[in-house]
């Protein structure tokens, strides 16, 4: 109660000091550990390399190509749309079970989610999204409008 | 190899390594599911709780060649199949051991004269550590065969050959 300001600090910076150590110590311990075990281990294991041991196919057969290939992007759309209505259909099942039970609230609750749904399927198919050689024939049929207007 | 192999006469440390090491690796043998023919049969019933291999340290069949130790070659290796088996074999980390399970895989078995298509012997393919004879072998007799394993693993050594001890000999 009636200890001074010194010799709190002094109480104070021996237990940091303590603290230090005993951080020092444990970190050099675990570092000791891993660096034993792994020089043991290096000293101990047999190495025989083969450049089979590395291939990361582990099959009797040889891989055919590698997994670093180009993926079309149109397939990401398309697998977007799928989800969705996948998803939707998943959720209708449900729903033909609970329509025998409440018909009104049912209907309407569908069909604000439909509406949801298929505004932007709409959009996306009216976008030419949907449209499979889109990417190449409807940019440069587009251009060519252009061109022909600017040239008449 | 690892670096300890060869390198050191017997001492106390290099024979407790090889104490523990091969008591570890005799222990867990794990075994490839390479089952190719009929023996294969009573390679799964060794598996089974009838003859039950776990009891040997051996029950973890891998799917995986690079946790396996050990290839139990179970029935006929065709030409076809002999390209695949050694590419497994690579593929397998070290310590790595072969069982050849059956007449086929000893030697061709009944396809030794007229089988155009097997190979007479896995140990034209891969090196062999064990020949477990029989059409198919009966699981007591797959059984031995790990034993003698375990018993050739058990007297692994890391010390130095009589051979390289012999070769310093003459060469000093």
């Amino acid at each position: 109660m009636t200890e001074t300001l010194a010799q709190v600090h002094s109480a104070y910076s021996q237990t940091s000091q303590e603290l230090v150590l005993g951080m020092l110590l444990f970190g050099l311990a675990g570092f000791a550990i891993a660096f034993v075990g792994l020089s043991v281990g290096r000293i101990v294991r047999p190495t025989q390399p083969h450049p089979e041991k590395s291939t990361p196919y582990e099959c009797g057969e040889p891989a055919i190509g590698d997994s670093w290939v180009q993926f079309d992007l149109r397939f990401y759309t398309v697998a977007l749309v799928f989800i969705v209505f996948d998803v939707e259909v998943a959720l209708l099942w449900p729903w033909a079970v609970a329509f025998k039970t409440m018909p009104g609230p049912a209907f309407w609750a569908f069909f604000v989610f439909f509406l949801l749904i298929a505004i932007p399927f709409l959009y996306e198919w009216k976008s030419g999204y949907l449209d499979w050689v889109r990417a190449s024939t409807g940019q440069r049929r587009e251009s060519v409008l252009e061109d022909k207007g600017s040239i008449v | 190899m690892s670096w300890i192999e060869n390198r050191f006469e017997e001492g106390v440390i290099v024979t407790s390594l090889d104490w523990a090491i091969n008591w570890g690796r005799a222990s867990s043998v794990w075994p490839m599911t390479f089952g190719l023919a009929c023996c294969a049969i009573e390679m799964m019933a060794v598996g089974a709780s009838r003859f039950d291999i776990d009891r040997f340290g051996a029950g973890a069949f891998r799917a995986s060649p690079r946790q396996s130790d050990l290839m139990i070659v179970a029935g006929t290796v065709t030409y076809k199949m002999a390209s695949r088996l050694k590419r497994l074999y690579n593929q397998m980390p070290e310590p790595k051991y072969v069982m050849a399970m059956g007449a086929c895989t000893v030697g061709g078995g009944p396809y030794f004269k007229h089988g155009y298509h097997v190979v007479k012997g896995v140990d034209l393919v891969v090196p062999v550590d064990i020949y477990i004879p029989g059409c198919p072998p009966r699981p007591e007799a797959l059984l031995e065969g790990l034993m003698r394993l375990q018993d050739k693993i058990k007297h692994q050594t890391r010390a130095k050959t009589p051979i390289t001890k012999a070769r310093e000999l003459v060469l000093n």
